[in-house]
């Protein structure tokens, strides 16, 4: 794809509405509702790695934890940066990877020692 | 390329933005360099609790300071910063405690601070759901608090840039060049040259590396600490909670998003620079919340993640000149970087610019007697 077909494609791939349409709000990380506009602000405000946009717009700190966002966001450092999205580094990966209750985890010590209880 | 400065600040966390802040607001030309991004380093991994309880009276001094500068702190740099004063209560579980936080609050309403020990019953009333099985009561103040670690900290260096200094990111400090006694400049990693009458070493945990670039030791080593975050959910308490005991733990739940954030201070410490994360504290941690508010069994932690604490030997910050001229340093703030941040930036900035700080800072000097170490760490 040429840079200039990827720049006319949204960061979901999706072809934008032709000129003179007036663009839908596109919300790239639904946990902390952080838009593809404000992502967009914070790379061109100077902010060009996923570990520093997460830091001003929480995009990856809320219940997926990045799952549903990184890849996008990357794709869209790629075309305002032109870094690769490739070689963006990725935040790391925080346990537990999926929300766990406090309740849950607390128990896991004496669980190991005895037997599993269920609430 | 070289350019030139009043003063060159080494580090881009919560004490090298105060700094530079205060420094430019006093009209110096500021240059401030950070190695990776804002925040990279121990402030983007704090958990933004504010207090004025310690032991060492500076501490105590330089906290009601930096909680008035945080009060208004919103207004000072335009934007929020999610100050929220809603108190710390520090448990007490046995007599023993209890009386070294009475021995705590002598010295702290010595300098004015609103807090007392309270009863069992009254801990219940500020924290519903706490349980109170053992417990004695509690040291609260509720003018303690909590702020938002990245907000304050870009808040502050967006500043710098109003005022006319510079903020380089992604850029390293090579080289310190000294003549005859006196700092003359920095090189950084871009080959670039800048020339300074003063330069800070705000550099946190790796203040030694920086210090060491003039032949200056600063004595901070880094400590790991975790720290968790779960889901936000509605309104329970306003304080930190604070459990001293050797399996305790600390937590608040955040006023902007309603997440519960907290940690521990491990024992034995686990010294050293890596931030991996523990088996140990992601089961540990969550086991020392319920059995302080056991309601919060069914709340989903999101996240653990750890940072540094770049302690110093007594555990107070190491803050003021050094034997180089011109070289100062602000470091070793012991895991309490980002609540001292802006009196110590403000107190930093008016001993660079005067030579003359509002509050003497010689208890917090490079050169001091280490033997008298902060109670309430």
């Amino acid at each position: 794809m040429s840079k200039k077909s990827s720049r006319a494609r949204n960061a979901t791939g999706v072809k934008r509405p032709a000129s003179g349409v007036k663009r839908p709000v596109t919300t790239v990380c639904r946990c902390e509702e952080a838009t593809e506009q404000e992502i967009r602000q914070a790379i061109r405000a100077g902010h060009h790695s996923l570990e520093e946009i997460k830091r001003v717009l929480r995009t990856g700190m809320g219940h997926c934890q990045g799952r549903g966002c990184l890849r996008i966001i990357a794709r869209i450092v790629q075309e305002e940066t032109g870094i690769p999205a490739s070689e963006q580094k990725m935040p790391m990966p925080r346990p537990p990877l999926k929300p766990l209750p406090l309740g849950m985890l607390g128990r896991w010590q004496d669980d190991e020692r005895g037997t599993m209880n269920d609430e | 390329m070289s350019k030139t400065a009043d003063t060159v600040v080494i580090g881009g966390g919560i004490i090298g933005a105060a700094t530079g802040y205060y420094l430019a607001k006093m009209g110096h030309k500021v240059v401030l360099l950070e190695r990776d991004f804002p925040c990279s380093g121990s402030t983007g991994r704090c958990i933004g609790g504010i207090r004025a309880q310690f032991t060492h009276d500076l501490s105590i001094r330089v906290m009601l300071e930096s909680i008035r500068i945080f009060s208004k702190l919103g207004d000072e740099l335009g934007q929020s910063v999610e100050w929220h004063q809603g108190g710390y209560l520090f448990l007490a579980f046995d007599l023993e405690r209890k009386k070294a936080f009475l021995d705590a609050i002598r010295i702290q309403q010595g300098y004015g601070l609103n807090v007392e020990f309270i009863s069992a019953d009254k801990c219940g009333q500020i924290v519903p759901g706490l349980d109170q099985e053992g417990l004695v009561g509690g040291a609260y103040c509720p003018t303690d608090g909590q702020a938002d670690p990245f907000k304050v900290t870009y808040g502050y260096l967006a500043g710098i840039k109003r005022l006319g200094g510079e903020v380089l990111v992604r850029t390293e400090v090579k080289q310190v060049r000294v003549r005859r006694g006196r700092v003359v400049s920095v090189v950084t990693d871009k080959g670039d040259e800048i020339f300074a009458p003063n330069i800070l070493n705000a550099a946190g945990c790796w203040a030694d590396d920086v210090g060491k670039m003039v032949g200056v030791e600063i004595p901070v080593k880094a400590d790991r600490h975790e720290s968790l975050v779960t889901e936000s959910v509605e309104r329970l308490f306003d304080p930190m909670l604070v459990d001293y005991r050797s399996d305790g733990c600390y937590f608040v739940q955040h006023i902007g998003t309603g997440h519960f954030i907290g940690c521990y201070t491990p024992v034995p410490l686990v010294p050293g620079l890596q931030i991996d994360s523990s088996d140990e504290f992601i089961t540990e941690m969550p086991r020392r919340m319920v059995r302080l508010v056991p309601k919060l069994g069914g709340v989903k932690v999101l996240r653990q993640w750890a940072g540094s604490y770049g302690m110093s030997p007594d555990g107070s910050p190491l803050c003021g000149k050094t034997p180089v001229d011109g070289f100062y340093v602000a470091s070793g703030m012991s895991g309490h970087g980002f609540m001292f941040g802006p009196a110590i930036g403000k107190l930093m900035a008016e001993l660079i610019v005067s030579g003359e700080p509002s509050l003497p800072l010689d208890q917090f000097a490079l050169d001091r007697d280490f033997s008298k170490a902060e109670a309430m760490k």
